[in-house]
């Protein structure tokens, strides 16, 4: 028998569990079993990869970029969804306020999310540090540090950060170009009251970690069972619509460079046991 | 039959999935518990509630009848809340109990009887109440009667 290639996935959420349950259900009729393994946060399973306890890793950016650091740079992304390429976070504003730029925001207060998340806090962060203002120099940050561990998986922190600046108490917030598009689709925020001020560079998001020693024979085979699964055919699109994709992508890693920025320019690491 | 003791027989013949054999009756029941609401079983925990239900307003009726209160409608919303549901799930990081840590069942009697009869009633059937009785000791459950017309 085959062993299963072990998966390591963060649950934010039970329900998460559920999605997992149908992917390795996919991989079983595949002919290239998994078994997932579940964490409670990234910095454990970033370790359990670097510690050869599982072969792969469902990483955040935050965590391919901890992988990269931890492996001496020699792990490798190798899937993504179709959804994690070239994501942009945005800050906003209330469409009666007078910023019009970022440097508008010098002495005012930008509500974030958690203070892992590299969408809703890291990424943002970066880019005012780009645009030279420091914060807690330049302008005041207010945080909102749900589920830390999580790296901003789960969407509450951004979306507390909007209520911050709803209810008076920021003056921007900063949120993902997906929430934006929920949100405002679902009528959470009314785009009549509220306006994109500025928006960051494009960067990737969630990717298939592996370390260097993985199998290549193996890696192939699992790839080519998660590309068997397309959006054309009516089993997997329910699994796909709930991870969010329409299609697998090959893992790249060149849309990491704005968070890199940022924990650079933040020391992120600075201080870190691993 | 031992008056004192009951016995079931259980079997996992397929995966999330319990036949389980009281006397002549038989059941399925799901995986211990799950997170999806569109799950196509009754869950084990879904069972318990139930049963807890069943178990508080039972005793109300039979109660009742006895003591010849008129009752029209009864009805009971169970809420349970586990430890922590990720124990469940194994969960590298995570610590506590999954096991049930709250149990509350609001219940709605409508009688046209006098009030205070139909809770001196329900407190007594709920000393009578097997399961009721078991949580109350395990200091996870609260329960609260409501009588409407």
């Amino acid at each position: 028998m085959t062993n299963p290639v072990l998966v390591g996935a963060v649950l934010y959420d039970p329900k998460v569990s559920i999605i997992w349950d149908i992917i390795r259900d996919f991989f079983e009729s595949q002919g290239c079993p998994i078994d997932v393994v579940f964490y409670t946060n990234y910095e454990l399973q970033v370790k359990a990869l670097a510690d050869g306890h599982i072969d792969m890793a469902w990483n955040s950016p935050l965590a391919w970029l901890d992988s990269v650091r931890q492996t001496g740079g020699t792990c490798r992304a190798i899937a993504m969804r179709d959804t994690d390429r070239d994501r942009v976070t945005h800050f906003v504003v209330p469409q009666d306020s007078a910023a019009q730029s970022l440097e508008d925001l010098r002495g005012k207060t930008l509500a974030v999310g958690a203070k892992d998340s590299p969408q809703a806090t890291l990424i943002p962060l970066g880019v005012m540090q780009q645009a030279g203002l420091e914060p807690g120099e330049d302008f005041e940050v207010r945080r909102f540090d749900l589920l830390v561990g999580k790296h901003g998986d789960h969407v509450g922190g951004e979306l507390e950060a909007f209520k911050c600046m709803a209810a008076g108490e920021a003056d921007a917030s900063c949120m993902l170009d997906l929430n934006w598009d929920g949100w405002t689709g679902e009528g959470i925020i009314s785009p009549s009251s509220y306006r994109i001020l500025a928006t960051t560079p494009r960067f990737d998001h969630c990717v298939f970690t592996v370390r260097a020693d993985f199998d290549p024979a193996l890696e192939k085979r699992w790839l080519e069972a998660l590309y068997a699964m397309t959006y054309e055919n009516p089993d997997h699109r329910e699994m796909m619509d709930m991870e969010g994709l329409k299609a697998w992508e090959e893992g790249r890693t060149s849309g990491f460079g704005p968070l890199g920025y940022a924990l650079e320019k933040q020391a992120y690491f600075e201080g870190s046991d691993a | 039959m031992d008056t004192t003791g009951w016995d079931i027989r259980a079997n996992a013949t397929q995966r999330d999935v319990v036949t389980v054999h009281a006397r002549r009756h038989t059941f399925r029941v799901g995986a211990p518990i799950h997170f999806d609401v569109e799950y196509d079983e009754v869950s084990a925990l879904e069972y318990a509630l139930g049963a807890l239900a069943a178990d508080v307003l039972g005793s109300f009726r039979s109660l009742a009848h006895r003591k010849r209160l008129d009752v029209d409608h009864v009805e009971a919303l169970v809420h349970g809340e586990l430890g922590n549901p990720l124990m469940y799930l194994g969960v590298v990081g995570e610590s506590g109990d999954p096991g049930i840590s709250q149990l509350t069942v609001k219940c709605y009697v409508s009688s046209l009887d006098d009030e205070a009869l139909v809770h001196a009633v329900w407190d007594e059937a709920l000393l009578r109440s097997p399961l009721a009785r078991t949580f109350m000791a395990a200091g996870t459950l609260e329960i609260n009667m409501q009588v409407v017309i």
